[in-house]
């Protein structure tokens, strides 16, 4: 054991920093889905979940490529107060435009996709002020708030709180989530749903005469896991999104849009549950519209993603993880102005293969999950270099994102 | 007596009396000293060996974790040095071959279950479990057993509740230990149960205080929890969860529940 701490320091002292955020670095490492393998990150579509993962600390550390000036961190906490009166839980400066992994595989239009299941701006707003409207809504979240409880049916359910605001004046943001699991219903073994709701007030540049006009963000989803054997299972998934965006005496920005993500996963224990391969495919489809004078567009977009991933303890400290997640289709289908094209589907798939790994490192009920860049790991390889970052400057590799949870 | 006398004499006795004056430094002992001293010296040395004779049957006694009662409350005797490797693994088996002959002995009563803390191991009907292949022991030997969700890890493992009458087993799925807990039988199908130490739910806190200790699992103080006094003991693992054994008692000495695993573990 000593050895291995060593080790371990020895490779802590010696990791790089880079960083690109996109969700709980387990998953980012993993280059999957919450809803494919579970993480905690489900607590932001089924806030009933709160009291599966309740007692839990949650630091979310390196955001947004700025770690070290302890500022754009986030996390939060999740108490179970009492068994009858359930799980509370608060979460601080959640940051509002987090994407997943799966984010930028594809060279996606002016719409924005749904992959960021538990992250994005209210409206969906495709950015008006890259298209002349000079304006953009500008908010942080700054508090979600949790109350989740177990039922002596054995379902749960839980509420989902948030508010955030800017910086100019009249800018706020609601939001309210419900979540419950409802156990075993027909063939969809421990089947939970949820609907969402969020919406956004806003003023332009001060003037009470142009204000936001039916920003919102409604969505609904049901995902179950289901047992096919001892060591497999099951997830199939599925969420509907409507997005709306509004200014008044701005006729022309407004924007809406439609979609839905549809996914099934099969997950296989690793050495009776200590470790996972997963492997699953998703369908992501939104239709989006903006009558905008300047950029007036609409468009459909669709693609097929498939993964999979492998989690594998090394050591009882350790654990490593890699994914691997690639776009099999993508089109883009441009109806109004022609912008990408001539009214016909079109190609778009970019750099749409993408490898992620990362490691865990447990210390009794702490855990420090990363996810580590793929390229600083094959260069490593690619120039093997003994005692790099240990007995002279350079990095082993270079981490992306890392989050610290403690179990209480 | 004249002085010229009384100074004759002095002279005569100063080799002989000691303590009295220069000569005792210099003279050699005389012989009748010299016996009594060596008869000192001797029984010193029996004293010294009877008291190591004793030392040797104090850790015996505490290696095969047969203390004799003494009323509750008596101060626990201090735990000796840790044992090296071997030793441990001595002290590991003879108690695990004192589990399983209480066990075979015991075999008939389908109703009692022997705990050998010191292996982790559970024995029903004279055969051995693992504390933490419950489920396990509850298939093979046809136990109801129920499963329910308890907490998740962060990364999704769960962490389940397996409960086999008055025994319940909490036990994330990613790791290989867990918490057993048994709480005194209170319903028609519930378990009994015999330690290797002799402790069974008859047991008394005097009882738990004098033999609960041996040279794997050390006493680790006294707190309260759940509203009952505990009796806690342990064995340090380093950096990984250690084995953990607590005995929460009632007000009136009785005790209604063990709980033995990776108690640091939440």
């Amino acid at each position: 054991m000593k050895k291995g701490l060593w080790m371990l320091l020895a490779g802590l002292m010696a990791l790089g920093t880079s960083v690109s955020a996109f969700a709980s670095a387990r998953l980012d490492s993993m280059a999957t889905d919450a809803r494919q393998v579970g993480d905690i990150d489900l607590i932001w579509l089924y806030p009933n979940m709160v009291t599966e993962y309740k007692n839990t600390v949650d630091f979310r550390l390196y955001p947004y490529g700025d770690q070290g000036d302890s500022e754009n961190e986030w996390g939060g906490a999740l108490v179970e107060v009492d068994p009858d009166f359930g799980v509370l839980g608060a979460y601080v400066n959640r940051p509002v435009d987090e994407d997943s992994v799966n984010f930028n595989l594809t060279d996606h239009g002016r719409v924005r996709p749904f992959f960021r299941y538990n992250q994005g701006q209210v409206g969906n707003e495709p950015g008006f002020d890259k298209f002349g409207a000079g304006f953009a809504s500008v908010y942080s979240n700054q508090v979600d708030l949790f109350w989740g409880k177990n039922l002596a049916s054995g379902g749960n359910f839980g509420v989902h709180f948030n508010y955030g605001n800017g910086a100019s004046a009249g800018t706020n943001v609601f939001a309210l989530s419900v979540g419950a699991g409802l156990g075993n219903v027909g063939p969809f073994g421990d089947l939970n749903v949820h609907a969402d709701y969020e919406m956004e007030n806003f003023e332009v540049a001060n003037d009470p005469n142009e204000k936001s006009n039916g920003v919102y963000t409604a969505k609904v989803g049901a995902l179950s896991t289901s047992s096919l054997s001892a060591n497999n299972d099951l997830r199939l998934y599925a969420d509907l999104q409507f997005d709306g965006f509004g200014v008044n005496n701005i006729p022309n920005v407004t924007y809406s849009d439609y979609g839905a993500v549809v996914g099934a996963a099969i997950n296989q224990k690793i050495d009776g549950g200590k470790g996972l391969f997963s492997t699953g495919l998703s369908v992501n489809y939104i239709d989006g519209t903006s009558p905008h004078a300047d950029a007036d567009f609409e468009e459909a977009e669709w693609d097929v993603l498939w993964n999979t991933s492998l989690e594998a303890p090394v050591a009882d400290w350790l654990t490593v993880r890699a994914g691997l997640t690639k776009d099999i289709i993508a089109r883009l289908y441009d109806r109004g102005s022609g912008f990408y094209g001539d009214g016909s589907w079109l190609n778009n798939a970019g750099n749409n293969v993408r490898f992620s790994t990362g490691f865990g490192i447990n210390w009794q009920n702490f855990t420090l999950n990363t996810s580590v860049e793929a390229e600083s790991l094959e260069n490593s390889i690619t120039d093997v270099q003994p005692g790099r970052g240990i007995f002279y400057t350079g990095d082993i590799v270079t981490v992306e994102t890392a989050d610290l949870s403690y179990k209480f | 007596m004249k002085m010229k006398n009384w100074l004759m004499l002095m002279t005569l006795l100063t080799p002989v009396l000691p303590g009295i004056g220069k000569a005792q430094e210099t003279t050699p002992t005389p012989v009748v000293t010299a016996v009594s001293l060596e008869q000192e010296k001797l029984d010193v040395e029996r004293l010294r060996l009877e008291n190591e004779k004793l030392k040797l049957e104090i850790e015996k006694m505490q290696l095969s974790a047969t203390a004799v009662a003494t009323p509750a409350g008596t101060p626990t005797v201090a735990p000796s040095p840790t044992p090296n490797k071997d030793a441990l693994a001595d002290f590991k088996q003879s108690f695990s071959d004192k589990a399983m002959a209480l066990s075979k002995a015991h075999a008939a009563e389908a109703d009692l279950m022997v705990l050998d803390f010191v292996n982790s191991e559970i024995w029903f009907k004279g055969v051995r479990y693992s504390v933490y292949e419950l489920p396990a022991l509850a298939e093979d030997q046809k136990l109801k057993v129920s499963k329910t969700l308890d907490e998740r890890l962060p990364n999704g493992s769960p962490r389940w509740r397996y409960q086999v009458a008055n025994l319940t087993l909490l036990k994330y799925e990613a790791r290989d230990k867990g918490i057993l807990e048994i709480t005194a039988p209170q319903a028609p199908g519930d378990f009994r149960l015999l330690t290797v130490e002799g402790l069974s739910f008859d047991s008394t806190e005097g009882d738990v205080r004098d033999s609960a200790q041996n040279p794997y699992l050390k006493y680790d103080g006294q707190g309260e929890s759940q509203g009952f006094k505990t009796l806690r003991y342990g064995h340090d693992a380093g950096l990984a969860f250690g084995d953990g054994l607590q005995f929460l008692v009632t007000r009136d000495g009785k005790i209604h529940k063990i709980r033995f695993g990776t108690l640091d573990e939440r």
